[in-house]
């Protein structure tokens, strides 16, 4: 089976006229499709830049990416990658069903729809039924993020990449909207790379966890969580939980 | 803002001009501006009464209300040609200077090229810049027209480059995620951004278009408000000059207002905010 994502040796230097600064080193994974990946580091570790190469925001200096077996670009323009912004981003001037429809109306266009997911659906998905019309203004922070959401799973993308989406949300938010991803993504049966600062978190929603060590960014090493889904809130309190968590927490300290 | 109050207060004491801006500020406020303007009417009518000022030197309100009652004919004769050397002069000065701005951000090297000579160009006071205008598109209304869009087209351009270049990074990468054309993140996303910057240019130029029409009238013209004003000055017809005076700033005022009406109908969100 052609892995999701694929990256062989690879390194990304950013040159500025101050130096140039190694953002990532060396690194070599494999994500299976419909896997839940979470990237976890200190600041500076590379997680973001790790996201974005596979989104083809930024090109590998070193080595090589691929995305569905081919590169990335081909994933991006074949509409296969959802991206989720630790900010909302959203249009301002739309609603939020206008800001879920935005795929639809630019870029290449999938030529088959499953028409599983409409953007009405999609913001059903998300919790956020009857609030079609509403501009993100009137929105709270979270329901901002789930219309987010809901605009990167619009196009059926079978990679869904998410760039610390709840770092900015109050814990009792985060907590709820952690509880849905478990479901949007067992419904969508998309592969997930979230990157996140949050042990807990990542412990909570995924299958593995990458860890990167910094200067320069690296993977420091693969947890694998092993905790069976579905997952309660209530996992966070099992001994096994508590293990993982203390055996990353162990090793961001060397990081 | 500044040039409001300017025309506003150089002309009549308050009345329109601060009444529609505070209005667009916050609607419960909207009468107190005319209480203001009322009362400070009245105390210039006692003073003027108290010190018995020769009426070429400050007319009362009453005889001002007066003339502008008797020499309606006159002032509507005079109000038509600068109200459309205006309104065409914003029309013209507006788009010319949205398409400039269009064709800099598209071309980086177009921009350093011309935008120095705009802002050359800006620099010289719009009373230098009239009588060359008058000599080269002769005394009619064109030349009037052309100073109007002269006076509009900076405040638009400067507006209109950064409303269209200051789009948040962030929408930019999510375009490139999805793919979408140069043409796209024009329409979907530079155009909407720059609506709020374009609208506080527009209400700057809706005033400045009227002082631009007036200032050319001054030059040379048979008809219009700015040459009943000279004309006024020189005959000592205060009242006259008073009226045209508060004649001009009103419709400054209504295309104002008729600006900030269309921006609050156009522009619902919250400028700025990047959700």
């Amino acid at each position: 089976m052609t892995p999701a994502v694929k990256l062989e040796a690879a390194s990304v230097r950013f040159t500025s006229e101050r130096g140039s600064v190694t953002a990532l080193e060396n690194v070599g994974i494999e994500i299976p499709p419909g896997g839940f990946w979470s990237l976890l580091g200190p600041s500076g570790c590379g997680k973001s830049t790790l996201l974005r190469l596979v989104a083809d925001l930024v090109a590998p200096t070193h080595g090589t990416v691929a995305v569905l077996g081919g590169p990335p670009a081909t994933a991006r323009v074949n509409r296969e990658l959802g991206f989720v912004f630790q900010d909302p981003t959203l249009l301002p001037w739309r609603s939020a069903l206008e800001n879920v429809r935005l795929p639809l109306e630019v870029g290449p266009q999938k030529r088959e729809r499953s028409a599983q997911w409409t953007p009405e659906g999609l913001l059903r998905l998300v919790g956020l039924a009857g609030r079609e019309d509403a501009l993100p203004h009137e929105l709270s922070g979270g329901m901002r993020q789930r219309v987010a959401i809901a605009r990167a799973l619009v196009s059926e993308p079978r990679i869904l990449l998410m760039d610390e989406p709840f770092g900015a949300l109050d814990e009792i938010t985060r907590d709820t909207l952690n509880e849905e991803l478990l479901r949007i993504w067992k419904q969508t049966e998309t592969t997930i790379l979230f990157v996140t600062h949050s042990i807990p978190e990542a412990v909570f929603l995924s299958e593995r966890v990458l860890v990167l060590a910094t200067n320069p960014g690296r993977v420091r090493e693969v947890v694998d969580c092993g905790l069976p889904y579905p997952r309660p809130l209530s996992v966070r309190e099992t001994p096994e939980f508590i293990q993982i968590a203390a055996h990353l927490r162990a090793l961001l300290q060397t990081c | 803002m500044a040039t409001v109050s300017r025309v506003a207060s150089s002309t009549e004491p308050s009345a329109g001009a601060t009444g529609a801006s505070v209005s667009s500020r916050a609607g419960r406020h909207t009468l107190l501006p005319f209480g203001t303007a009322a009362a400070l009417l009245v105390a210039w009518q006692v003073l003027a009464w108290a010190f018995a000022l020769p009426i070429y030197i400050a007319p009362t309100p009453a005889q001002i209300a007066r003339t502008l009652v008797t020499e309606l004919p006159t002032l509507l004769r005079n109000f038509v040609p600068t109200a459309a050397e205006s309104f065409v002069g914003f029309l013209l000065g507006n788009a010319v200077a949205i398409l400039v701005a269009v064709l800099f951000v598209h071309s980086k090297r177009l921009e350093a090229a011309l935008y120095p000579i705009a802002v050359f160009i800006n620099t010289i006071p719009i009373l230098a810049k009239a009588p060359i205008l008058v000599l080269i598109f002769g005394l009619g209304m064109t030349s009037k027209v052309v100073i109007a869009a002269f006076i509009c087209f900076f405040p638009t351009l400067a507006n209109m480059v950064r409303g269209l270049t200051s789009v948040n990074p962030q929408s930019l990468e999510l375009m490139r995620v999805l793919s979408a054309s140069r043409a796209e993140v024009f329409w979907k996303l530079r155009v909407p951004s720059s609506l709020p910057f374009l609208f506080s240019a527009l209400k700057i130029a809706s005033t400045t278009s009227v002082l631009g029409a007036i200032v050319g009238e001054w030059i040379g013209a048979d008809l219009g408000l700015g040459a009943l004003i000279i004309e006024a000055t020189h005959n000592f017809r205060s009242p006259l000059l008073y009226a045209t005076v508060f004649v001009a700033s009103g419709w400054a005022v209504l295309f104002f207002a008729v600006v900030s009406f269309a921006e609050r109908r156009i522009v619902t969100w919250k400028p700025g905010e990047s959700a």
